[in-house]
């Protein structure tokens, strides 16, 4: 009589299935199931801070909205236009790096991997300097110092130029219209935009620290990516790299109008 | 393993409509028609963008009936945590005009915890 054993071998079946698995697509679902309940995790994480800028929007719309233009002021509009930019960019590469590791092109998913990391590490050097900038004009709340001098209020200053203008043509609708913003600008209380610094500062903070992590994590794929570990018979990593990096990509699609464009 | 391979252009016709809605994005923040309907508007697209990149980029479309049950799942929850946070805070009326208390005038309470956090040290 022969004592059977248990096989810890790979010998007739595939090398990338474990033991525990009937064959490799439910391996493959498995580990989405697994990673969609992450991302449901990661959802109310960054859902708790969406509730509360809500909240304090609709409490302090004026301060949001002074606050808001201190983001979008000058070159500020721009660099997060353009850092959404590289952050699409940076999600169109990942999802072909998941095609190119489907179509058996192991060393093309390494390079596209690579392409996402570069585009993150820009989005990455962008954010820093616009936090450079706030500590600079001293818009960083809490110890360092919250300042928001008389001649630095936005709003008063677009409402003002406006009503300017308005004087110039002499439309009395256009005065009114200039009129409102000036009391507008005047309302803003500075503690009130301290609060929406904060939600700048918490949003995005949490938002690239998930890119900081994500980063390396990307690199690691992108080497096994290199030494061909991946094929249309197993790319689940790849897959599960790119669920991982589009959901940051989708905060962000949400960070940028609810923080960079109230008007 | 076979599973549904995308087309290439698939994922470039969604990254191209996902700039052209970018950029609807950010001229619509420049037209001044009232900060609600900016924010809807905001808001729209950007959920717009989000359903193109869960159904394309995150695969939602071509998965199977489970893992779409649990993609699903996480905005089910955030309609919950949105819900309940938000009834709450509109039932409260102005909550951040809550006097706070001063030195003065607190509350008897207030100073017998004081007072028992003096005998604990």
């Amino acid at each position: 009589m022969t004592t059977e054993t248990v096989s810890t071998d790979h010998h007739g079946h595939d090398p990338h299935v474990a033991h525990h698995f009937d064959d490799a697509e439910q391996q493959f679902e498995a580990a989405n199931l697994g990673m969609w309940a992450f991302l449901t995790t990661e959802v109310m994480f960054f859902g708790g801070f969406f509730a509360a800028y809500a909240i304090y929007r609709s409490t302090y719309p004026l301060a949001f909205v002074e606050g808001s233009l201190h983001l979008s002021h000058g070159i500020g509009g721009i660099l997060g236009f353009v850092n959404t930019l590289f952050l699409l960019c940076s999600s169109l590469t990942m999802v072909l790096a998941v095609h190119a590791a489907q179509t058996n092109n192991s060393k093309g998913a390494g390079k596209l991997i690579v392409t996402t990391i570069i585009l993150g590490a820009i989005f990455l050097g962008v954010k820093s300097f616009e936090y450079y900038e706030k500590f600079k004009h001293h818009l960083v709340p809490g110890i360092a110092g919250f300042e928001l001098d008389d001649s630095e209020r936005l709003l008063l200053e677009h409402g003002e130029e406006e009503l300017e203008a308005a004087k110039g043509s002499g439309d009395v609708k256009s005065i009114e219209h200039a009129e409102a913003i000036v009391a507008r600008g005047k309302a803003v209380q500075p503690r009130h935009v301290e609060i929406f610094m904060a939600f700048y500062f918490g949003m995005t903070g949490l938002h690239a620290l998930h890119m900081i992590i994500g980063i390396p994590i990307l690199g690691f794929y992108a080497y096994k990516a290199y030494h061909n570990a991946y094929s249309a018979e197993y790319y689940t990593p790849v897959e599960m790299c790119g669920l991982y990096w589009h959901f940051v990509d989708i905060v962000w699609v949400f960070l940028y109008p609810l923080l960079y464009l109230i008007r | 393993m076979s599973h549904h391979v995308v087309e290439k252009k698939t994922y470039y016709a969604v990254f191209v409509a996902l700039i052209v809605l970018l950029v609807i994005t950010y001229g619509a923040s420049l037209l001044d028609v009232g900060e609600l309907l900016n924010l809807t508007i905001a808001l729209v697209i950007a959920a717009t963008k989000a359903i193109l990149i869960l159904l394309f980029f995150m695969q939602v479309k071509y998965a199977t009936p489970l893992r779409r049950c649990f993609a699903a799942s996480g905005f089910l929850f955030l309609i919950f945590l949105f819900t309940i946070t938000f009834a709450d805070y509109i039932q409260r009326g102005p909550w951040d005009e809550i006097p706070v208390p001063s030195a003065s005038s607190m509350s008897e309470d207030a100073h017998q915890e004081a007072a028992t956090e003096l005998e604990a040290e």
